[in-house]
């Protein structure tokens, strides 16, 4: 599974309250099957997957392509096992928050999870979407997406809503995160490469990383 | 974040789950880690092919720098790659639609490694927390696992050189020392008598953990934390602030790994260099490991030191010993730097014994200054040609490897100037504590001023040197850029006025020592051990020092300063004011906080090795019996 053949190895982490369908969406994700019994996470766990990530030009046209493996985290919604999965909210880049469109509640506590990550990720903006699942079953919705969509433009955040039984833009979500994380470590390492060019490393690229700045947090 | 994470609620099968999960996160880890190594190694092998090819002149005129096919007109064109601006053919090179040039594919491929090793990201985990999540966790459950199951050694990852790994080796010592120990810690260090402690951790030294580094869910660590109080309550509180600060050693290397972050400029990172010239105290850290093993009883240990003959072994070893988890490379390379100024210091201490001869050292080291001056400007004179001809690639390798000629002598003038600068420095300080030997055992601390201002001009020649390896750096990158060359214009010129700088504090010590005779200290000469010299010679650092430490400690009649203050704290019997007195002389030297900063974030960089000041004092300490043996 992890042969070394990748170009990068980005880590994701899904969260929210118990049973959102975090692990039904990832299963979904990674081997595109549901299983609809639920089955609790014991606190942790994660799966991998290996796309390839076509970074856009500037233009929008396709741009290079990355082999990109992806670790993805698994956590357990319950109370009991808090504290052990957000000391995993480090070890991810990106995040999948995500609440149950037919549980009001669920998305109530995405302001609480969202403080949880801005406590206990790797920095108090990673790269975030916010993703409402279970939008198969709308006659059980309890949450529109009006108010879901103000709740992520609050955050500045993107929003989906997504269906891990019939697959619905699960896929989109993912690569999403997976785009907003690439930019922010493209932005990170241009930003790096300035100090660099600045002590007498080979210049040359300073004009255009400058202008991206503006996003990245590191 | 240093919340302790309390696993005890789940279930011994809940536990195991996330045992196994947190294993196979390491075994991942791993794997990232050993592939990014791969590919570093891959970038490292096409810089120095590279290297190697454009010394030939014109050779990239007419062949792909990459597969050495010829270029020829429509068929094979040559494009110039972006990073490196060599000329590579279509086939070892992308278009890249962003910036809108070429680039060839090993340039494409350490800009995927630069993104990829994430160090940004590493950066802000480091600063933020003390583990990884799963190095948290694996924490927590381990004492519950390891029950179980022995842990595997292959779990044992490559060692921290890497940002994806940020402190696993560390983890694991941890734990596995965590485990060692468990059984003796719990009733031994109520105890927690200086001595005591020192005498076990001379012991647990072996294991190359320091019990502070323990975190703080550990009863030990909680109990070790105590003892540092307990021992810091002395007047040598500078010399503990790192460990004050921070709650424990953990804390300590965190701080400087957020600090690695800012030490990114390389400019900084010159500048962090040239304080850390004044701040020998974490080479001296680093070797304390050999320096303890020195001291210990088992031949076994001794045998180890010879193995330090190479300054690369020496890195290896420290790599190996010390655990510097939390270290990316630019770390262990500073470190590496430093270890010729330990070196230094460490040979200042037993080299006090050639206390005369003033009058002649002062002489040779004024003309060795001129030397240096010449060689300056000469250097100066190079650098000034090659901006003449700015895209001079090709006969650039040559200057820099005589530049490099010039480099390695002007280190040598510079390493013999340290000595001597610093020999006059111990003849001070030796005719001063002579002097006021009684008073000195009750206030260790003042030293005497001459002994302070003596010291200085040795670390301007060490702060000389790094300029010229800085200057030399910046030729090595900048050849093509006319800005870098005045830049290192400037470089020399100040490097110079430094030189004028020493020379005129030289003639102050000079003054001094005259001031001294004149008043009618006499200083018995002592002949310095040829041996020692010429192993200085070699300009082979590491195995000097713990060379020296033998040698201090088996002959403490020519009253080396390490041994004076042995003698002294025999004479006292107290911790502190000997510590107070060691840290004193590293603190004065501290130009303004934020060097001390760095300082203690070095000294964090080993991850065992924060508490500086009890490495130090337990040297003493153990050192002591042989001295009272000799005395």
């Amino acid at each position: 599974m992890t042969d070394g053949d990748y170009d990068y190895l980005i880590k994701l982490l899904a969260l929210g309250d118990s049973g959102v369908g975090k692990t039904t969406l990832l299963y979904r994700y990674t081997d595109n099957k549901f299983n609809p019994k639920f089955i609790t996470t014991v606190g942790i766990d994660f799966r991998e997957k290996r796309v390839v990530y076509n970074s856009q030009g500037s233009s929008g046209s396709p741009g290079k392509a990355f082999k990109v493996h992806l670790q993805l985290w698994d956590t357990a919604g319950q109370e009991r096992f808090r504290s052990l999965t957000t000391a995993f909210f480090r070890d991810a880049m990106g995040f999948l928050l995500m609440f149950d469109l037919t549980s009001q509640q669920s998305f109530l506590n995405v302001r609480n999870w969202m403080s949880q990550l801005q406590a206990n990720a790797y920095c108090e903006n990673p790269d975030i979407v916010l993703i409402g699942n279970k939008a198969d079953l709308s006659d059980q919705r309890e949450v529109n997406e009006r108010e879901a969509k103000e709740l992520a433009d609050k955050y500045s955040i993107p929003y989906f809503e997504t269906s891990a039984a019939t697959g619905q833009n699960v896929d989109k979500a993912v690569e999403t995160l997976l785009d907003l994380i690439m930019k922010r470590m493209e932005q990170c390492v241009d930003k790096s490469q300035i100090s660099d060019t600045a002590n007498g490393g080979s210049s040359g690229k300073l004009v255009s990383s400058k202008s991206d700045e503006k996003k990245c947090a590191c | 974040m240093g919340k302790k994470l309390d696993l005890s609620r789940l279930t011994d099968e809940e536990a195991k789950h996330v045992w196994e999960v947190v294993q196979r996160d390491f075994d991942l880890r791993k794997k990232e880690e050993e592939r990014l190594e791969e590919l570093k190694d891959k970038i490292e092998k096409e810089n120095t092919k590279r290297e190697f090819l454009t010394n030939q002149s014109h050779l990239n005129e007419t062949l792909c720098i990459h597969c050495l096919q010829p270029f020829k007109f429509l068929l094979n064109s040559k494009y110039q790659c972006l990073d490196c601006h060599l000329y590579v053919c279509k086939s070892c090179s992308q278009y890249n639609k962003k910036e809108q040039g070429w680039m060839c594919d090993p340039c494409r491929l350490s800009r995927i490694v630069k993104t990829g090793s994430l160090e940004w990201y590493y950066e802000h985990i480091r600063t933020r927390f003390k583990h990884f999540g799963s190095a948290k966790v694996m924490r927590s459950l381990y004492g519950r696992m390891s029950r179980g199951q022995q842990m595997t050694p292959t779990l044992l990852g490559p060692r921290g050189r890497v940002y994806s790994l940020p402190d696993v080796t560390s983890g694991y010592h941890l734990y596995r020392n965590d485990e060692s120990e468990e059984g003796e810690t719990s009733d031994d260090i109520d105890g927690a008598e200086a001595e005591h402690y020192a005498r076990m951790r001379k012991t647990k030294r072996l294991l190359s953990v320091h019990p502070f580094d323990f975190e703080t869910d550990s009863e030990y660590s909680a109990q070790s934390r105590r003892q540092s109080v307990q021992l810091s309550s002395g007047p040598g509180k500078e010399g503990f602030q790192s460990t004050e600060d921070f709650p424990n050693g953990e804390e300590a290397s965190l701080q400087k790994d957020s600090m690695v972050a800012e030490a990114d400029l390389a400019a900084a990172f010159h500048h962090i260099l040239q304080e850390q010239g004044r701040h020998t105290s974490l080479p001296e850290q680093e070797f304390s490991t050999e320096v303890q093993f020195a001291g210990n009883p088992h031949t076994k240990n001794l045998e180890r030191i010879p193995k330090a003959g190479s300054p690369w072994d020496v890195q290896s070893q420290l790599s190996a010993e010390l655990d510097t988890s939390g270290e990316n490379e630019k770390g262990a390379q500073e470190n590496f730097i430093y270890l010729p100024q330990y070196t230094k210091r460490r040979s200042q201490a037993s080299s006090q014994k050639n206390v005369d001869h003033s009058g002649n050292q002062i002489f040779e080291l004024n003309r060795r200054i001129s030397l240096i001056e010449w060689v300056l400007s000469r250097l100066e004179e190079k650098i000034l040609v090659q901006s003449e001809k700015p895209l001079a690639i090709e006969s650039h390798i040559d200057h820099s490897a005589e530049e490099k000629e010039l480099k390695r002598k002007l280190e040598e003038l510079a390493s013999n100037i340290t000595e001597k600068a610093v020999s006059s420095d111990e003849e001070n300080t030796g005719k001063k504590t002579e002097e006021s030997k009684p008073e000195m055992s009750s206030s260790n601390d003042d030293l005497p001023p001459d002994a302070k201002k003596v010291s200085i001009p040795m670390e301007n020649v060490c702060g000389l040197q790094k300029r010229l390896r800085d200057v030399d750096d910046q030729a090595h990158h900048s050849a093509t850029t006319d800005s870098a060359l005045s830049e290192l214009e400037d470089k020399v010129a100040s490097a110079v006025a430094e030189v004028q700088h020493t020379e005129t504090k030289v003639s102050h010590i000079e003054s001094r020592i005259a001031a001294l005779s004149a008043a009618g200290l006499t200083v018995k000469p002592v002949e310095r051990p040829k041996k020692k010299r010429s192993i200085r010679a070699f300009n082979l650092q590491t195995l000097r020092n713990a060379h020296n430490f033998l040698e201090d400690s088996t002959s403490p009649d020519t009253g080396s300063p390490d041994d004076f203050k042995v003698y002294k704290q025999k004479q006292v019997m107290s911790m502190p004011q000997v510590l107070r007195r060691k840290f004193n002389i590293s603190h004065e030297t501290a130009s303004n906080a934020e060097s001390f900063a760095r300082n203690s974030y070095y000294r964090g960089s080993l991850t065992q090795r924060n508490p500086n000041g009890r490495n130090r004092k337990a040297d003493h300490i153990f050192a002591k019996p042989v001295m009272t043996h000799w005395s």
